[in-house]
């Protein structure tokens, strides 16, 4: 049987009861006298079935994306001086950091922000623009990336991870307000929730606004994911 | 991260925390690859086993189906010897020896009659995850349900175009489901007895 749009489309209007009954009517009689369009139906309607589980298709992505970093990950080994270079340069900072806070020059909101990491790659052509998005961002090129990823986000607004990424862009060039409004636009349900919950308090930690700060690390806590100990680590440095 | 019990990670799994995934991966993969490998498999075998595994895992979670009689990685070792079973019994080579596992008989019977229902879902899974990321992205919003006319908004296609995208997608998932022996298998089964029309019908 020759497959071709027309058909594919009256198959799915069956399957999804938008035929009128006359033609539904029409199309089963069509369907009882064409064993090839019979199975056609019948794997169509299989296709529909076992691919709806929609969730489970993003979560093989996901994994997919933890294979491609592992196997990235063991092409570049690092040698071990690098490693004693990491370590030391990770000591420097701590201890630099420690006495800043000991003198008070350092905020809250610069000793536990961290940029948030470009998770896995976006791979296939079709996504040219946001590999060069992830290049900018991981080239710290915040100033040219803000409205590269203002647009993607606005085109993709389901796109979580982006808009984590927005956010974080944002606080990098000083926009810390419109910072707070991208990390609310994350909604629970959403896979970013957490992450977003744990850059929201910090922004409004940035801005001063310590009670909005207190209040979402609250939220955090109650979520009790991978930020609760921070959080409440937090929590205790606003409460002193 | 290594200090989280299994519950955290079930949380994890169920939230999609890439973290918390990426760090039960990099604990458990190793083990199943070294199973694979012990058993005629190979490195991909085993990362398509385990990605399966971990699907259905996931699915469970999500249901709320998920009662564990044993650790989290006893399980999804379980049910990757299990599919890997499967997977050998289709290629016509010999079972692989049972390992012994800390795992009560009604757990490892759950697994089995899951991986029987799952079937088609992998298989279908499997291929659609090998089209290009525009077919992805555009059958994904398809099977969610949504409209021709959201769907050509949220890929920035004009409405013809996602039609003709949509159908070319479809066409050439079909194509690839259809000359997997496994598809065959599974088609051969669904045909006997022969499926009447009224149990197709929507």
């Amino acid at each position: 049987m020759e497959r071709n749009q027309e058909l594919f489309e009256s198959i799915e209007r069956y399957l999804s009861h938008s035929l009128t009954s006359e033609e539904r009517k029409q199309f089963e009689k069509e369907v009882d006298a064409n064993l090839d369009l019979k199975k056609e139906l019948e794997l169509h309607r299989s296709l529909h079935i076992e691919m709806s589980d929609t969730d489970s298709l993003e979560f093989r992505k996901k994994l997919e994306g933890i294979a491609s970093d592992l196997r990235n990950k063991r092409k570049k080994k690092t040698p071990l001086w690098r490693y004693a270079a990491i370590v030391l340069t990770l000591l420097g900072t701590t201890i630099f950091l420690w006495l800043q806070m000991q003198t008070g020059n350092v905020s809250l909101f610069d000793t536990y922000y961290k940029v948030y990491p470009v998770e896995d790659a976006i791979r296939g052509t079709d996504q040219s623009g946001a590999q060069q998005i992830l290049k900018y961002y991981t080239q710290e090129n915040y100033e040219k990336v803000v409205p590269l990823l203002t647009e993607f986000c606005a085109e993709n607004p389901e796109n979580s991870r982006f808009k984590i990424y927005l956010g974080n862009a944002l606080l990098q060039t000083g926009q810390a307000e419109k910072a707070i409004s991208t990390f609310q636009s994350i909604t629970e349900g959403s896979t970013n929730y957490e992450d977003a919950l744990w850059y929201l308090a910090l922004s409004y930690i940035k801005l001063e606004q310590f009670d909005q700060a207190k209040s979402t690390l609250e939220n955090l806590v109650n979520y009790d994911g991978v930020h609760k100990r921070n959080a409440q680590i937090l929590q205790n440095e606003l409460n002193r | 991260m290594s200090d989280l019990n299994d519950d955290d990670v079930l949380k994890g799994i169920e939230k999609g925390n890439s973290r918390i995934i990426a760090d039960f991966y990099q604990k458990n993969l190793p083990i199943i690859t070294s199973y694979i490998r012990k058993n005629s498999g190979n490195e991909t075998d085993a990362e398509d086993i385990f990605h399966d595994a971990l699907v259905i895992t996931y699915q469970k979670v999500r249901r709320g189906e998920l009662k564990l009689d044993c650790s989290l990685s006893t399980y999804v070792f379980a049910v990757s010897r299990n599919l890997w079973m499967n997977a050998l019994r289709k290629r016509k080579k010999i079972r692989p020896q049972n390992e012994l596992l800390n795992i009560s008989e009604s757990t490892e019977k759950s697994i089995i009659d899951t991986i029987n229902t799952k079937d088609k879902q992998l298989l279908y899974q499997k291929y659609f995850r090998q089209l290009g990321a525009s077919c992805q992205q555009l059958l994904l919003h398809f099977f969610n349900g949504k409209s021709m006319a959201d769907i050509a908004n949220l890929m920035g296609y004009s409405e013809g175009y996602s039609r003709k995208k949509k159908f070319e997608c479809k066409k050439k998932l079909l194509q690839l489901i259809e000359v997997d022996p496994m598809y065959k298998e599974l088609r051969a089964k669904d045909e006997e007895p022969n499926v009447p029309l009224k149990n197709l019908k929507s």
